[in-house]
């Protein structure tokens, strides 16, 4: 092997610190099977540096890759997911450790590394992250600025410094792209393996789910008003209701789901058009959605898409029971724009069939409460008495609103209403429903999440598991769909404060995670901090994750007034020349900066006159030798220039620095004004030879 | 232009010097044929009282160069073949037991001579390249613990085989920093070769040749190369060309103080050849191949030659600043 191939010392090290910095956000998304033949591979590398191993033959390797393949292939099953095909980079990432033998096997394994840094944001796009990856590419770059330099040149310091200047450098070149590139759609979509396992609404809702859910503080959604945010008790963001229930379990109604009844809200063909206030100035608000991997979007009711965002609407459907939906799941972070109207009459009027859907109980359940139900019905007479009577039930009598309520049997209902008295807000919005549909009142319970939290920092509602809730709608003749909360009833300060306040006298709060900032609220500089990086995060996902073709037109229309194709180039080439036109100063700066004495000022003067013509001296190029090239070329300029030449060179060089010799040369070079074509400068001579 | 004039008529080298050192150029280009270049780098070399490393393949005429110099000078020579068998003794002489007188008599070796002509140095063990490197710093020899002073003038012509050839040690950076310049002759263009073929034996031709400067000549214009003026900026551009060696990146290392001060010393030099009394940086460029070649080595992972470092000093390095 020729020196020149052979692996510099350091760069091991290098190489080695650059795969650490790049792998460790994968870690946990890698199973540790493959953690372990990184390591493997990377003490192998290490052993065979010091000269303790050799470097595994054909065989060994190809074991060991196939190795690798398999056990990808058992871990993640489904061929063409994101984590298989990240999964095999990391791999061939960790595997080519043990192959590098030359310096330009460390090139790939660097470059691959570039690589292995973007594969991470398919998974989390954070700002964190991405600060973290940022410094992984200062990392590299480092360390391939390190491979460039010579042995004894070597400082680990350096090659920080000039990858970080180098990075510096691409930064504004890089905002431009970002600014102005065009946002292509994804060109396909890669679907991820893990379907399960993310906490979220369902399609169905059975006791216990609410209040598992609410002990997750995940981020749920967010949202952003135009104007000014609603009061808390106004913030239902519904998910979807759901009408058909088997005894144990509330789910959405079968047709509700299919594409073909759900028809888009200005297509005219919605089955129950709602009747809406003319009055009442709709509520404009943007909300930031979660990869919840549903089709629901959580909104205030009755809402539409945002009409000045077409794009927006068309991916939009708004559904019979007037729950927004969109055609394709959420896998990424996405912002929909939305507007609502809290004033409205929905399904006016029920017909025979959507009735007995609304009513619909399934029979050999809870024949206490059927019981109880029929007689408080007759008692009250209306069917508002009578809900103010179930209303009065949960108040009076000894509800308790808890995360934790016992197990419940068969008849889940009686159970609860007249025995356990604990539940969750899906005890009571099911146990209230069931109570109105026995005695024919046509109601559905309406899954969504109440509240949220107000980040004072952007204003923004920030919305998480834990606000997660569960109330019912109750159809009444004349004002259709009605919303009942029967929590209220039991616990006014969930709607009023939240989950939190709820469950202030016990500690149910949260209890899983000790470590959760949101069990320790009252600590002000925690939670200052806490609702800071959030509006940070908010920011980031908005500014720069979700910089879609809208915002890239509205920031493009700020900068440029009109987006025409003329000024987007030339606003793309302005920027590009003040970059390049910046670093060229700094390096006239810098020859400025050496000290000129004035001769040489004049040779310079005399110098840039003759580029004019076309001729400049060359880098090493000596006074005499620049003279004797000038004149060869343009022989009618030879008597000038070698006049100023010799003069210049006398001074310089002879150390003839008198000051009349001096002015002399300044005298030469100011009459000196050289052309191309000699034409000029014969005639004179010989119209003085004339004379 | 008066003041230039002036400038050069300020020159102090005797035009009978001057003379003969143009005698010496034209009888010595008669010899050693299409070399003028070389043969002006090595006198310029002699002027500045540096010895002169000539490397090239076989049978491109080293040899008849360095013959050639030590008859135009008309100083006493002596030639030593260097083997790989040859001792330092065999250079420097040894003290011999004379019967006669039954003492210990020290013949000299072939080294105490004023010109010497060190054939293929590097095919000869170190210890004896060493001997010969160590007078040629210190010029004088120590033997049984005497210290015997080497003639007035004293100059070392040695040639090498380059170190790709087979059977060479190759001079170690210390001993080729020794050598204030170190050339290469290179192919004759055709006409020359032409004119060789056509003219017939070299060696009648060198037969010929007669002394063509008297030695205290040659003494007065040693003298003269240190009074060649240096001007700042000339020193400047001098400082920038070694400082350029010593941080650019494919250089494994710098030009050494000792360096530095050849180069000026062939510089000045060869402003005399000129025939000027002071140097300007067409000097120093003339100079610069010969004596910084050798002395450069090019950084690891980097394929070039002394040669073409010393060519991007100088594509690199301002002249004018």
């Amino acid at each position: 092997m020729s020196t020149v191939n052979q692996i510099p010392r350091s760069s091991i090290i290098w190489m080695l610190l650059a795969q650490s910095g790049v792998m460790l956000p994968h870690m946990p998304r890698l199973s540790w099977w493959m953690v372990a033949i990184w390591l493997l591979c990377a003490a192998w590398r290490l052993a065979m540096f010091r000269g303790q191993a050799s470097y595994p033959g054909t065989f060994i390797r190809i074991v060991l890759v196939m190795l690798g393949c398999v056990g990808i292939a058992v871990e993640f099953g489904r061929l063409g997911s994101l984590d298989i095909a990240v999964a095999l980079l990391i791999l061939a990432f960790s595997l080519k450790l043990i192959e590098v033998k030359e310096r330009r096997d460390i090139f790939l394994v660097l470059y691959l590394a570039y690589f292995i840094v973007a594969s991470s944001f398919l998974f989390s796009q954070s700002i964190m992250l991405a600060l973290y990856q940022l410094g992984c590419v200062v990392l590299i770059t480092a360390a391939l600025v390190a491979m460039q330099q010579s042995h004894d040149k070597q400082s680990a310091l350096l090659s920080w410094k000039i990858a970080f200047k180098m990075l510096l450098q691409a930064v504004p070149i890089m905002l431009v792209f970002f600014i102005v590139f065009p946002r292509f759609g994804p060109l396909w979509s890669v679907p991820s393996s893990k379907s399960s396992g993310s906490t979220g609404m369902s399609d169905s809702m059975s006791p216990g789910d609410i209040a598992d859910l609410s002990r997750s503080s995940e981020l749920a959604f967010r949202a952003m008003f135009e104007e000014t945010v609603p009061s808390k008790s106004q913030l239902y963001w519904r998910a979807t209701t759901l009408s058909f229930f088997d005894g144990r379990q509330w789910n959405t109604k079968a047709e509700a789901l299919r594409d073909d009844d759900t028809l888009g809200w200005h297509s005219q063909k919605l089955m129950h058009k709602p009747v809406l206030s003319q009055q009442a100035k709709p509520i404009r608000y943007e909300i930031t959605m979660e990869p919840t991997r549903q089709h629901w979007v959580y909104a205030l009711p009755l809402a539409s898409a945002d009409t000045a965002t077409s794009y927006i609407a068309k991916q939009l459907i708004v559904t019979n029971d007037l729950s927004l939906r969109a055609k394709t799941p959420y896998y990424n972070r996405s912002i929909v724009k939305l507007e609502s109207r809290l004033d409205y009459i929905a399904e006016p009027e029920l017909g025979a069939y959507r009735r007995y859907q609304e009513t619909h109980l399934p029979a050999g359940f809870n024949p206490r409460a059927r019981q109880v139900a029929e007689n408080w019905y007759r008692d009250a007479g209306s069917p508002q008495a009578y809900m103010q009577r179930v209303l009065r039930y949960f108040t009076e009598q000894p509800f308790y609103y808890t995360l934790q309520p016992p197990a419940l049997g068969k008849h889940s209902v009686d159970e609860f209403l007249f025995e356990s008295k604990k539940g969750f807000c899906e005890h009571y919005a099911s146990t209230f429903t069931f109570l109105m549909r026995a005695v024919g009142i046509p109601t559905r319970v309406v899954i969504g999440y109440q509240g949220g939290e107000e980040n004072p920092f952007n204003r923004s509602i920030i919305v998480r598991q834990f606000d997660a809730h569960a109330w019912t709608e109750v159809w009444l003749k004349g004002r259709g769909w009605v919303r009942v909360d029967p929590t209220a009833a039991v616990a006014p300060e969930r709607i009023e404060q939240g989950l939190e306040a709820a469950l202030s006298d016990s500690d149910e709060f949260l209890s899983d995670n000790l470590l959760s900032p949101f069990k320790y609220r009252n600590l002000q500089w925690l939670s200052w901090a806490r609702l800071r990086l959030d509006a940070v995060n908010y920011a980031w996902y908005k500014w720069v994750v979700n910089f879609d073709t809208d915002r890239q037109m509205q920031v493009l229309k700020r900068l440029l007034g009109d987006i025409t194709p003329a000024r987007l180039v030339i606003a793309v080439m302005l920027v590009m020349c003040s970059v390049l036109g910046l670093v060229a100063l700094s390096l006239l700066r810098h020859r400025v900066s050496v000290e000129v004495t004035p001769e040489t000022r004049l040779y310079w003067q005399f110098c840039k006159r003759l580029e004019k013509v076309g001729v400049y001296p060359a880098n090493g190029e000596a006074p005499g030798d620049f003279a004797r090239r000038v004149t060869t070329q343009y022989p009618h300029l030879a008597p000038q220039v070698n006049a100023i030449s010799n003069q210049y060179q006398a001074i310089v060089y002879a150390g003839n620095s008198h000051p009349h010799a001096v002015k002399q040369l300044k005298r030469a070079v100011s009459k000196f004004r050289p052309k191309k074509n000699g034409k000029h400068k014969q005639r004179l001579p010989a119209s003085v030879s004339s004379t | 232009m008066p003041l230039l004039k002036k400038a050069v008529s300020r020159s102090s080298v005797r035009p009978a010097d001057q003379s003969a050192l143009d005698n010496c150029l034209n009888a010595l280009a008669n010899v050693v044929l299409g070399k003028e270049p070389q043969i002006k780098m090595a006198l310029c070399c002699l002027l500045a009282r540096g010895h002169l490393l000539i490397e090239d393949l076989p049978g491109m005429g080293k040899t008849t160069l360095s013959h050639a110099l030590g008859k135009a000078l008309g100083l006493e020579h002596q030639r030593i073949q260097f083997t790989s068998d040859l001792l330092p003794s065999d250079v420097l002489g040894a003290s011999i037991f004379d019967k006669q007188t039954a003492s210990f008599k020290f013949v000299h070796g072939p080294i105490f001579t004023q010109l010497l002509l060190a054939d293929e140095i590097n095919r000869t063990t170190p210890k004896t390249q060493s001997a010969l490197l160590e007078a040629m710093e210190e010029r004088q020899v120590t033997v049984d613990g005497e210290t015997r002073a080497l003639p007035v003038p004293f100059f070392v012509i040695a040639t090498q085989n380059p170190q790709s050839q087979s059977g060479t040690y190759a001079l170690p950076e210390s001993q080729l920093d020794r050598f204030l310049m170190r050339i290469e002759l290179g192919y004759p263009d055709s006409s020359a070769e032409r004119k060789m073929l056509r003219g017939g034996d070299g060696r009648s031709l060198m037969e010929h040749l007669n002394r063509c400067i008297e030695l205290d000549s040659l003494f007065a214009l040693q003298d003269q190369v240190s009074q060649v003026s240096v001007s700042d900026a000339l020193l400047d551009y001098l400082q920038r060309l070694i400082d350029y060696s010593r941080t650019a990146a494919d250089f494994a290392y710098g030009l050494s103080p000792r360096g530095s001060l050849a180069l000026l010393q062939a510089a000045r030099a060869w402003a005399l050849l000129e025939r000027r009394n002071h140097v300007i940086p067409e000097d120093l460029q003339a100079v610069l191949p010969a004596v910084a070649a050798h002395r450069l080595a090019p950084s690891g992972g980097v394929y070039t030659s002394g040669q073409s470092l010393v060519a991007q000093m100088l594509e690199s390095v301002h002249v004018v600043q």
